[in-house]
Order: C-alpha cells, then sequence, then structure tokens
C-alpha cells in the first residue's frame, strides 16, 4: 500500500517570511522521492503539512484522495523521521520498538530487531544513551520497519557513519521491492543519494523549481567541453548555468534537452558532450547571483 | 488503535509514575508522622492532609501532556482529537485513583496509630464523620487533583502553542485560577461536612461548588479548544 500526494497552491508563512510560495505538486505512490533544496528553501516546512503537523491556512493537500490533517486513516500510514534530540528520550530500546506495535499496523517487530542488530543499536541501553548515529539509526529503523504507507525521511542521517547510511541505502531499495511504498527523502548528500530516487522535486525559496523523474532530469542536463570560441558559440542560446574556462578550453554546464541536430553538430564542432550529475543540476540551478 | 486501548496505554503510564510517586511520598508521611510522635507531639495541622505534595504532582503530570504525550502519541500517528479524548479520560481516572490511595493512606494512618497509642497528629481526622466524611475526603482529594491536573495542562499548552512570552501569561491565569480556588475551597471548607445541606449557609457553599465546577468545565474548554490545530513541534 501506498499513499499519493497533491498539493495546490499550498502557501506559508511564517509571520511576514513566505516560507511556500503556491506550491503545485503532484507525487505518484510507492516510489522514492528525493526532496532537495537549499538551506531554507522550504523542504521541511512542506514535510511538516504532508505529515500534519500543522495545518495548511492557504492551498490544500491530498493524500490517497484525503485531506490528511486530523485524518486518521491517514495519519495513522503517515511515518515522519527527522533528525531529533535524544537528550530526553529515557526509554529503553527495547522498549521503544515493542510500543510501536500498538500504533502502527504494519509495523514487523522482527524486521526492526534484525535492523537495529545491523546497525549496532544496542537493545539494552536507553535512546539518551545513545550516540546521535546511533539514534538516527534507530529512527531510520523505526521509519523502515513501520512500513508506513507514506514514509518521510528528513535528513534523517546525520551522524550516522558512512558504512551505516550505506546499510540504509540498501536497506530501502530491498524494502521497496517487498513492500513498495511512498518514500519522501529530504536530503543535502545528494551525490551519495541519488541513485535512491525515482523521482526529484527541487524547491527554490518556496517554490517548486523542478518536480521530474530522476531520468527525465539526467537528460535535461549537458556539459560541453571544447575551444573556448567554438563553446560559446554553439551555446550561445542554450541556457547556460555553470562554466569554467581553462587556457583555451572552455566546459559550460547547459540545462535543456539538446536536439539531434544540436549534437550532430557539436560533433563536427568537436565539442564534448557529457551528462549531468543530479548533484550538479542541483547546486548550479539553485546557486545564489552571488554565489556564482 | 482503538479508542479505550489508547486511552488505557495513556493512563496506565501516567499509573507507574505515580505509583512511584504515591511510595516515596508515604515514606515521607510515615517518617514525619514517626518524628512528629517521637520527638514533638505537636499538631501537623493541614500539612500532610492539605494535600500539597499530590496536587504539585498533578500539576507536573499536566505539564508533561503537551510536551510528553501529545508530542509522543502524534508522531505516533495519533490525532490530536484522540489524544485530546484519551487525555481527558486517563486524567479523571488518575485523579480518582491518586484520590482513593491518598484517602486510603490517611485512613490508615487515623486506625493504626491509635493502636500503638499515638494520636494522628492532625486535627480534622477524615474518620471522624464517618463514612460520608469519608466519601467527602476522596472527592475532594480527587477533584483537586483534578484541577490541578488541568491547570498544568493549561500552563504546558500555552508554552507549546504561543512560547514562552504569552506561555508566562498562561502561568498567570493559572495563579489566578487557583487563587480563587483557594478561596472557594475555604468557603466550601469552612462548613462542615456534616452541616453541608442542612446549614444557612448551604447556598454560599452550593455557589461555591457550581463557580468551582464552571471553572474547570472552562478549563477543559480551554484545553480542548488549544490541542485542537495546535501545529506540533519538531
Amino acid at each position: 500500500m501506498a499513499y499519493s500526494i497533491e498539493a495546490s497552491n499550498l502557501t506559508v508563512y511564517y509571520k511576514k517570511f513566505k516560507a511556500l510560495d503556491r506550491v503545485n505538486l503532484t507525487l505518484s505512490p510507492g516510489r522514492v522521492h528525493g526532496i532537495l533544496g537549499r538551506n531554507g528553501a522550504g523542504k521541511t516546512t512542506l514535510l511538516t503539512h504532508l505529515a500534519s503537523f500543522q495545518k495548511v491556512k492557504q492551498g490544500s493537500i491530498l493524500i490517497d484522495g484525503e485531506d490528511p490533517f486530523e485524518n486518521e486513516r491517514i495519519m495513522r500510514g503517515t511515518t515522519f523521521i527527522y533528525d531529533k534530540d535524544n537528550s530526553y528520550d529515557y526509554e529503553k530500546i527495547d522498549d521503544v520498538l515493542k510500543e510501536l506495535i500498538y500504533f502502527r499496523p504494519n509495523f514487523d517487530e522482527d524486521y526492526a530487531r534484525a535492523l537495529a542488530k545491523k546497525f549496532k543499536i544496542p537493545m539494552d541501553k536507553k535512546a539518551d544513551q545513545l550516540s546521535k548515529g546511533q539514534y538516527s539509526a534507530l529512527q531510520v529503523t523505526i521509519g523502515l520497519a513501520s512500513r508506513s504507507p507514506l514514509t518521510i525521511f528528513d535528513e534523517a542521517y546525520l551522524g550516522m557513519d558512512a558504512p551505516t547510511r550505506e546499510l540504509f541505502y540498501k536497506e530501502i531499495l530491498r524494502e521497496q521491492e517487498r513492500h513498495p511504498r511512498t518514500i519522501l527523502f529530504s536530503t543535502h548528500l545528494v551525490s551519495e543519494m541519488e541513485y535512491l530516487f525515482d523521482e526529484v522535486l527541487i524547491i527554490d525559496k518556496g517554490r517548486v523549481l523542478l518536480q521530474d523523474t530522476s531520468d527525465q532530469l539526467l537528460e535535461e542536463g549537458f556539459s560541453i567541453t571544447g575551444p573556448k570560441e567554438d563553446v560559446d558559440a554553439f551555446a550561445r542560446e542554450l541556457k547556460i548555468i555553470h562554466e569554467e574556462s581553462l587556457g583555451g578550453t572552455k566546459s559550460v554546464m547547459v540545462f535543456g534537452a539538446l536536439t539531434e541536430q544540436e549534437q550532430q553538430e557539436a560533433a563536427k564542432l568537436g565539442l564534448e558532450i557529457g551528462t549531468l550529475s543530479l548533484n550538479n543540476l542541483f547546486i548550479h540551478l539553485t546557486k545564489e547571483e552571488d554565489e556564482v | 488503535m482503538k479508542q479505550p486501548k489508547l486511552s488505557w496505554i495513556f493512563f496506565l503510564e501516567q499509573l507507574k509514575w505515580t505509583a512511584w510517586f504515591f511510595v516515596i511520598l508515604a515514606i515521607i508521611f510515615t517518617t514525619l508522622i514517626i518524628v512528629n510522635i517521637t520527638f514533638t507531639s505537636v499538631e501537623m495541622h493541614d500539612v500532610l492532609t492539605n494535600n500539597n505534595a499530590s496536587n504539585v504532582y498533578m500539576l507536573i503530570i499536566g505539564l508533561l501532556y503537551s510536551y510528553g504525550f501529545l508530542d509522543y502519541f502524534f508522531k505516533n500517528g495519533v490525532t490530536r482529537k484522540r489524544f485530546f479524548q484519551a487525555a481527558l479520560f486517563s486524567s479523571v481516572l488518575l485523579s480518582i485513583v491518586l484520590g482513593i490511595a491518598m484517602t486510603m493512606m490517611f485512613i490508615g494512618f487515623e486506625f493504626f496509630l491509635p493502636m500503638s497509642e499515638n494520636a494522628a497528629p492532625w486535627p480534622n481526622l477524615i474518620t471522624d464523620g464517618g463514612f460520608l466524611s469519608i466519601l467527602q475526603s476522596l472527592a475532594d482529594y480527587s477533584i483537586f487533583h483534578y484541577f490541578y491536573l488541568l491547570i498544568g495542562w493549561f500552563i504546558g499548552l500555552g508554552f507549546y502553542r504561543f512560547r514562552w512570552k504569552i506561555g508566562l501569561l498562561f502561568i498567570f491565569v493559572g495563579i489566578l485560577l487557583v487563587a480563587i480556588m483557594e478561596v472557594l475551597k475555604g468557603e466550601i471548607w469552612s462548613i462542615p461536612s456534616v452541616e453541608l445541606f442542612s446549614s444557612s449557609l448551604q447556598f454560599f457553599a452550593t455557589a461555591s461548588y457550581l463557580i468551582f465546577f464552571g471553572m474547570i468545565a472552562i478549563l477543559i474548554w480551554c484545553n480542548y479548544r488549544l490541542t485542537k490545530n495546535v501545529t506540533i513541534r519538531l
């Protein structure tokens, strides 16, 4: 079971600051969505509204066709995992996992325990005695084992070391095969996680900048490298998002698909056409003017 | 999870804490009584029977309703409305259970102390007025427990929802309500329970009770409104 998500004209103000500005989006069910954006772009604001932490005041959200706010079915099926402070969490890990059976209808305790073992989470300790990375791993364990139709991970990996993060990513892929659900990932580790995303949503300054499948997005970005004059002439009409020069050689990053004719022309000029990573696209599309 | 189960889980969690509190309180009271009987033989007046310790305990439990319980239940998929219903049920039950425990404890002291040829060192014995007096003590303990819990819940919600500046106003309102309650309590308790329904002062006592219950109803309504649509903190 997986929930679909639709937001129309979602606008959120924090006093006078507009955190989200007429956000329209549709996230298809059963897929892994990467929610990307700079710090303060509005990612967490969007996710807290999807998880009903806040009531929508302008615009609307539909999850699985229903307004999620105070909706028992949707809220029971939504798990929101984020970077939490464990200083005041005095519960034993064993009890934390046991209690979830009462709340999450699809919670798999055996799987949770197997994951905890994989992540080397000490079951006999209390949550406040765990290290930052271990606590994040516990949260991730809860998120995965809850098997909620909508699972949201907002920077859930903070403090986890690289091998543990790798384990987490592998589990996401395995779980998605066994129990497909809608997973939203908000992350800054774009290059590390981009292979997980079926679809990508980029938010910038409270607005949706881009939304597409990962494959489609990767076809939208190119790098063109060659002699400076030829590159300049060729890319004159294209949307350049980044450029670098070294001696007489220039490399530009372009956003937008190249036609077959343009590709042939580039080949004639001896220009090298390469693909762009999602990370590159994200960095250069959301770059501020003073960061160029 | 079904509503009764949720309410029950909520209640049991608080009952565990309350059991610890009660055991510690009973030990402290026993020690105080022994010290009093052995060394001072001075009447302890209302120090014990006034129930301040358990009222403060209930105030703290109430404070934890928003930062502790609402947060925990919501993040496990429970709606604000269902949380409120569970909180209402468990708070009433907890107030009564602690009221029964307190009454039983004092009855125990009043029963066993004379066996060791000592009198309970407080002036108004709970058992003096017979069954009605015991029942009234139980009701009073439970109601005051509940009142303090509601005040704590109210203040906690004020801070949770509006942060500290407006939260301070909730403390002010809380103090005001407690002060009114103390005045009303004076009115009610100034009339011996046996005369409550025959005394010429019956009007004042009844009015005091009505105002007191009105305050409880208003607090419940305020807590409901403050919980409804509250933004859950990350």
